[in-house]
């Protein structure tokens, strides 16, 4: 099949939006999602299209027991792990997020620059920009790429106290992801101690804190 | 694209943020369960599904791009993929009860232009589309209980599809 005709794509992601592509077909489909943009784009405005039909049904609320066992697997207890007190030793000497300028004072009107992850050879990795106004944090790949399949680099922030918390997971192959911070957590990252890159398993850490190994992590420079 | 109160609390989400991700389910969990029941005739497994579905979206939530579409069309695709993959193996009993294929409820005022779009397809167009979309049938399951070849209801679907998409992109 040659997915390279827009219109046969178009109709793929129609029917795939809609549900009645099926079986082998839906399944080679999903697989070209992941690496075609272009289907991915079909497939967006195929949900836009489509997705105010779901308006036209009754709604019903959900018994109270299935919020009980989604706040189970999305928020279990937290528990400090012993590694993560070892975060100042932990530090890759090579690789640093600093974070610059973080400064009090009249917050500027467009996106101002506040980290470089470098190489060790000082070849940029990820530029993460910040607007105070708005409160959106960018973080842009410029070379980063991938590592493993199935591993993705998440961002952390230490706060001043308490478990560090996620940013969101970090662009790669020239992508770039906006966050918008709340103002809650605008606050906590003025006083954060520092910022953090750990890998994970596709789709983030399954625990709210850091799973796998911190290969970046940045002391927060008051300036 | 003015960032609705969906798209603002997945942001949050997105940051892990508890409080708006309770919000984001009290505001969107009626829709996402009533689809999921619709399409799997079923409370308990509509239940275990809502939960997936959710547990998904807390991980997934920085995944969404505000630029690309609506947040709720995002979480409804969520949902209905799922029921989706479910039915594979699934014996269709056709439910009366649900959400007849025949016709749909009037649209809300913020989804004026797909009413209106929808009501310049031809009805059996629409019913057929209907039964994919609320029930989850597919091209076999909508021709079985139309009583009409699969080819036909094949190409009754894709000028359907077409025809939405010319009258909304006018």
């Amino acid at each position: 099949m040659n997915y390279n005709q827009p219109e046969l794509l178009d109709r793929l992601a129609a029917e795939y939006v809609l549900g009645t592509l099926r079986g082998r077909a839906r399944a080679r489909f999903e697989r070209m999602l992941l690496d075609l943009p272009e289907a991915r784009a079909a497939v967006d405005e195929w949900q836009s299209r489509l997705g105010g039909l779901a308006d036209a049904i009754p709604e019903q609320t959900p018994p109270a027991r299935v919020w009980r066992e989604i706040e189970k697997r999305t928020q279990p207890a937290r528990t400090v792990p012993s590694w993560w007190r070892g975060w100042a030793l932990a530090a890759s000497a090579a690789l640093v997020v600093t974070v610059v300028a973080l400064l009090p004072g009249a917050p500027p009107l467009e996106d101002r620059e506040v980290a470089f992850v470098n190489e060790a050879n000082a070849t940029p990795l990820w530029v993460v920009s910040m607007n105070f106004n708005t409160g959106e944090l960018s973080t842009r790949a410029v070379s980063a790429e991938a590592r493993e399949i199935d591993k993705v680099y998440e961002l952390w922030m230490l706060p001043a106290e308490g478990a560090p918390r996620s940013l969101g997971l970090m662009p790669v192959s020239g992508g770039k992801t906006v966050q918008t911070f709340s103002p809650a957590l605008l606050e906590l990252l003025r006083n954060a101690k520092g910022l953090a890159v750990s890998i994970e398993p596709k789709g983030g850490s399954p625990t709210g804190v850091p799973t796998g190994p911190v290969v970046y992590q940045a002391p927060l420079l008051d300036l | 694209m003015n960032a609705s109160e969906e798209a603002r609390l997945l942001s949050r989400v997105a940051l892990q943020d508890a409080g708006a991700f309770r919000k984001l389910y009290e505001l969107t969990s009626p829709r996402l369960f009533a689809i999921a029941v619709t399409m799997l005739g079923n409370r308990a497994q509509a239940e275990d599904l809502l939960q997936d579905v959710y547990v998904k979206i807390w991980y997934a939530a920085d995944r969404f791009d505000g630029s690309r579409g609506e947040a709720m069309a995002w979480m409804v695709s969520i949902v209905r993929n799922r029921a989706i993959d479910q039915m594979r193996s699934r014996k269709q009993t056709v439910d009366e009860d649900v959400l007849s294929a025949e016709e749909a409820p009037p649209l809300s005022e913020d989804n004026q232009r797909l009413q209106e779009c929808l009501d310049t397809l031809e009805s059996q167009q629409r019913q057929s589309i209907f039964a994919a979309f609320f029930q989850g049938l597919s091209h076999s399951e909508i021709a079985a209980r139309f009583a009409e070849p699969v080819g036909t209801i094949k190409s009754r679907v894709r000028r359907g599809l077409m025809s939405l998409k010319g009258c909304l992109e006018s």
